[in-house]
């Protein structure tokens, strides 16, 4: 969209990262606008790691808290979401930890050692798409470093790049994990009696 | 706040809590002095582990310990007790520290994890070997002979001595005979006398081997106030004047 000069854009219509450089510049009531944009996403996000967990909703208002805080660390130059998605992650990690009563490890030797990753070929997307309608069954019985890279990819649409700048993991080892992923998803369905077709 | 909060709702208490003050924004400062202080821990700790490095790799050369290696199975069984383990430990303790800080750093979580640490331990290597290679520490060595030096002359003083204890000895050989070297010993030993007959190893030829005035490393065991040894190193001081 196009505004003539002197007209300023509404602020509904600027990119996230355009809206937080406002609110770093002191426009905090622009935050309203990016909690607009991820109170959704990060619900889902948190219901579908946490499974279903009775305070998502305590805990997203936890995780805008610790944006709006932190704002200032954000780079303008470098994407929101992956940013905002950073602090959701540990925020869940967090609580996952503290419910689980067998300590959970989120090392993985994968993150070790190097892999080659294959991104973006027509497979990909096409296997993607045949996923995301599937992805859901059977996400819950998936092991929490797998799960959360399948909400990230299927669900939520990041990139390797993005999983990689959100879970603070090597990029190679984000394929790694969700080739793993879909190796267990595929046990599952296959007890679950689900045809599948990637 | 309840399981029936709504988006708007959510929204809303989270926008009050910033205008009533209750939450309110980290300046940018703070995240730049948090930035300078994650980078001044790198580089603190990185330095602390050249240093550390190159003074094990020191301490090792001027006490004579390497050359206890070339003294098969007795020698290294001596080098493995007289390690100073106490330095590997606070290496591997630095080296853990300095993993934990760079992996906060894009740069680094992009690689896989095992190339940042070799990288990490390379260029302590490096750098630890080209300080070690200088006269830095021989320098702050004479400063602990001569006193000179607070805080850390001990370790400097213990990280030059011979350990008698151990069996290992430093001099200059005075006498040769057929089977045995007299040597002048560079400490003053309690309870030996200053001219120590080694006795040499059976297989040792002595022909050509050593010469009156030559300095020589001994690892062997005391008996009755003269040393059966197992090894016997000749010293070539380098052009520094520093032994190798």
């Amino acid at each position: 969209m196009r505004y003539a000069k002197g007209m300023t854009s509404p602020v509904s219509a600027l990119s996230d990262e355009e809206i937080a450089h406002r609110v770093q510049e002191g426009n905090t009531e622009d935050f309203g606008m990016l909690m607009d944009r991820y109170v959704h996403k990060l619900s889902r996000y948190g219901r579908k790691f946490l499974s279903n967990d009775d305070h998502i909703e305590d805990m997203v208002q936890e995780i805008f808290i610790k944006a709006y805080e932190h704002i200032q660390s954000f780079d303008s130059n470098q994407k929101f979401s992956p940013w905002i998605y950073r602090i959701a992650h540990n925020t869940y990690a967090n609580e996952l930890r503290r419910k689980s009563r067998i300590p959970v490890s989120f090392f993985d030797f994968d993150v070790l050692v190097s892999y080659a990753v294959d991104t973006n070929t027509p497979e990909h997307e096409q296997e993607r798409q045949e996923m995301k309608k599937i992805v859901d069954q059977g996400l819950e019985q998936l092991p929490s470093r797998y799960r959360e890279i399948v909400i990230l990819y299927y669900i939520d649409d990041f990139g390797y790049k993005e999983i990689s700048d959100i879970l603070h993991i090597p990029i190679g080892t984000v394929g790694v994990r969700l080739r793993r992923a879909k190796e267990s998803l595929k046990e599952i369905y296959k007890k679950l009696h689900i045809n599948h077709e990637y | 706040m309840n399981t029936n909060t709504s988006p708007q709702d959510l929204k809303q208490e989270v926008l009050e809590k910033i205008q009533s003050g209750e939450v309110s924004m980290k300046s940018r400062r703070y995240f730049m002095l948090k930035v300078i202080y994650t980078v001044a821990l790198t580089v603190l700790t990185a330095i602390s582990l050249f240093i550390l490095v190159s003074f094990l790799l020191f301490s090792l050369r001027v006490s004579g310990q390497f050359f206890l290696l070339g003294f098969g199975f007795r020698g290294l069984e001596a080098f493995v007790l007289l390690f100073p383990w106490w330095a590997f430990l606070v290496t591997a303790i630095l080296l853990f520290v300095l993993e934990r800080i760079l992996v906060t750093f894009r740069f680094a979580y992009h690689s896989p994890f095992i190339y940042l640490f070799l990288s990490s331990v390379l260029a302590v290597a490096v750098v630890s070997y080209i300080i070690n290679a200088t006269s830095f520490h021989g320098s702050l060595l004479d400063r602990a002979h001569k006193k000179n030096l607070p805080v850390v002359g001990g370790y400097y003083q213990n990280s030059s001595a011979v350990r008698h204890d151990r069996g290992l000895f430093r001099g200059v050989i005075v006498s040769i005979g057929d089977n045995f070297i007299v040597i002048d010993d560079d400490d003053d030993i309690r309870g030996m006398p200053d001219l120590i007959r080694i006795q040499v190893p059976d297989n040792m030829s002595m022909v050509g081997l050593f010469d009156i005035g030559d300095r020589v490393y001994i690892g062997g065991d005391i008996a009755s106030g003269s040393v059966r040894a197992y090894g016997i190193r000749k010293i070539i001081p380098s052009p520094t004047g520093q032994m190798k």
